[in-house]
């Protein structure tokens, strides 16, 4: 179980099992894919491109898009993220902020020559997940307990610490094929391999500012997780053509197992008064941790008509049937995860005179996390029902984004894009909403540039 | 990293497999002389204009009339959603075919052969051929009652009806476009990339 927690929490986004031994709280929550994209157009438009994507974004948003592409095309992007959280524990706040900019993806098309109907073949590199993360949370526990006497019942203060810093990324290599069965019915697929890596720190400092102890002066635990992450993926898709105004598009996603090869270090440092340390140091190589993400559908339409497309998305997930083993155990997220509807509504107007398109999108997708915070007072519970010391936590605010975009032609074969995209969520402490609260916001600035033979 | 991670292609093989069969609606060679030959009903052949281009209830007729073998990059219900295919960059960008330009230019010179658009001996259609500038598209006149299109698959719309051609490509006795009808489906502010 223990095992468990710490591999869980190594992906997830704060403090770690180990820790729960000194601390009350641990967060279990695996990052979710999110509908962010690596093209500008689909962001823009926030994320509503089922029923839209004709270019290299299609291998992403509905392979069957690719038949309506009729040139040879070539695209890369560009992504900048700054991601921002804010917290506030036990009355004392914190916030930190990361940036990165990276290549977003590299896509080639090729539409096949066809005498009638559509057959188009295309190979993209897409960074589809950042495991970037840069989290701290400060305060003064009142009842931490750790210092002065081993007796837990008697409360005593500490000043405490939870600092997290997390890089990785997560590659989709694609392979994928869209073609024509009738004139209105499209269809498309997209097989995926994954690749990435994810180092992650952790630590987690007590320190006795109140000079309780007679000896200890602080305690440090400190937590490396280096992955190797590897996978498969794939996505089917369908575009139909009512009219020459609307049209549909449905998309299935495969389930993404990921397999997670894993070293990890393990470290305690005491510091006492008098100046000297104790060091604790533990490294492993834990089996390989396997997490299977569930399927998903999607469905999309789209207007459009004198320069004009309106689209709308919704997606369903079931969070709950994501799956997570070591080395032959299944540990049961069944009660952390909920089912989520994702929605998305975009518009892009196309400029009569000069060959610009902006565009504007909405983007709604909660949480699937049911919990951050769990009070380790024992082992969890690995059963249906919710072990009562869990602590839910609320979300103030359900995740959504705001975006904004606009594309140039220039001549007719090359398009550059832009799109930025902001938005975040609250959560605080359930019961407790001053103990704990966090504030998480997230912008992206992506560029794409498309070459069309 | 054994089953578990190739268990999801599997199913997505498996789940693929079916739609590689569903019909036939997206052709990328074009049916030999002899094939076509062999579908036609004699009867109904009749010369149009001193060539042998054949016309009637035969194969030829089968694409090039009941289907959009020649409006169907044009058609509205396929290409420039969103309004694209009224600005003539934004088309030339997203809706006219890589290809497309050699198949209004292309001039067997040596001589064609009926039912086929190039001459046999001729690059297939995977090999890009020179793009000649000078031709318009073909284009599809709306006004003209629409007929109906059917796939092999079985799925159907209605699209306008070709009209007289009004393009010239270059000459050429096996040239099959020349006698194949155009339309004037929304092009007057295209020109030739």
């Amino acid at each position: 179980m223990k095992r468990f927690l710490i591999s869980a929490a190594l992906i997830g986004s704060s403090a770690v099992t180990a820790w729960a031994d000194g601390h009350p709280f641990t967060e279990l929550e695996i990052p979710t894919p999110s509908l962010v994209g690596t093209h500008a157009r689909p962001l823009g438009m926030g994320g509503a491109h089922i029923a839209v994507a004709e270019d290299a974004s299609a291998m992403t948003w509905n392979p069957a898009g690719l038949a309506g592409v009729r040139r040879i095309e070539f695209s890369s992007s560009l992504a900048f993220d700054n991601d921002e959280i804010e917290t506030t524990w036990f009355g004392s706040g914190a916030s930190r902020s990361l940036d990165d900019l990276q290549v977003g993806g590299i896509s080639f098309l090729y539409p096949i020559p066809t005498y009638r109907g559509s057959l188009v073949f295309g190979v993209s590199i897409d960074r589809i997940q950042n495991y970037n993360l840069a989290y701290e949370r400060t305060g003064r526990d009142p009842d931490l307990s750790f210092f002065g006497s081993l007796d837990d019942t008697i409360a005593t203060p500490g000043e405490v610490s939870d600092r997290h810093d997390r890089e990785g990324k997560l590659n989709l290599v694609s392979a994928a094929v869209g073609w024509d069965v009738s004139p209105r019915l499209s269809l498309g697929a997209t097989l995926s391999v994954l690749y990435g890596s994810i180092f992650d720190e952790q630590t987690f400092t007590t320190t006795d500012t109140d000079g309780i102890d007679p000896d200890l002066a602080s305690s440090e635990v400190y937590y490396l997780l280096d992955s190797d992450v590897r996978g498969a993926s794939g996505l089917l898709g369908l575009t139909y053509k009512a009219s020459p105004s609307f049209r549909f598009g449905g998309v299935l996603g495969l389930p993404r197992a990921i397999e997670l090869e894993r070293f990890e270090q393990f470290r305690v440092v005491d510091r006492f008064d008098d100046g000297s340390e104790s060091l604790d140091l533990e490294t492993s190589i834990p089996p390989n941790e396997k997490i299977t993400y569930p399927w998903w559908f999607g469905f999309g339409v789209a207007f459009g008509a004198k320069g004009l497309l309106v689209a709308g998305d919704i997606r369903y997930t079931d969070w709950r049937e994501m799956k997570d083993e070591v080395a032959g155990t299944e540990f049961f997220l069944r009660p952390y995860y909920k089912e989520t509807a994702s929605m998305s509504l975009g518009a892009e107007y196309l400029l009569p005179s000069i060959p610009l398109r902006v565009r504007a999108g909405y983007r709604y997708e909660p949480v699937p996390f049911n919990l951050t915070y769990v009070p380790l007072a024992g082992e969890l519970v690995l059963s249906d029902g919710r072990d009562p010391a869990e602590v839910d936590v609320e979300l103030d605010s359900e995740r959504d984004f705001f975006s904004l975009g606009a594309g140039y032609l220039f001549g007719s074969v090359l398009t550059v894009d832009l799109a930025w995209e902001t938005g975040g969520f609250d959560r605080a402490h359930l019961f407790e909403p001053d103990l704990y609260n966090e504030k998480r916001t997230s912008s992206r600035l992506i560029g794409t540039a498309s070459y069309r033979f | 990293m054994t089953r578990h991670l190739f268990r999801t292609p599997l199913v997505l093989v498996t789940a693929l497999a079916p739609l590689l069969f569903f019909g036939c609606y997206t052709v990328v060679r074009h049916p030999q002389s002899m094939e076509v030959a062999a579908r036609v009903d004699v009867s109904d052949q009749f010369s149009v204009d001193g060539t042998d281009h054949m016309r009637g209830s035969g194969a030829c007729s089968d694409c090039h009339f009941e289907s959009e073998w020649l409006g169907y990059f044009d058609h509205p219900l396929i290409y420039g959603f969103g309004g694209y295919a009224t600005h003539e960059r934004w088309y030339d960008y997203y809706d006219r075919p890589w290809w497309y330009d050699s198949y209004w230019d292309h001039d067997s010179g040596s001589g064609g052969t009926p039912g086929s658009p190039f001459p046999e001996g001729a690059a297939s259609s995977w090999t890009r051929r020179p793009r000649v500038r000078g031709e318009a598209p073909p284009v599809v006149d709306q006004s003209v009652p629409p007929s109906t299109v059917t796939g092999s698959s079985g799925a159907s719309s209605t699209t306008p009806a070709y009209t007289t051609p009004n393009t010239q490509p270059s000459s050429g006795a096996g040239n099959a476009k020349e006698d194949e009808p155009a339309s004037s489906y929304d092009k007057k502010k295209r020109t030739p990339r």
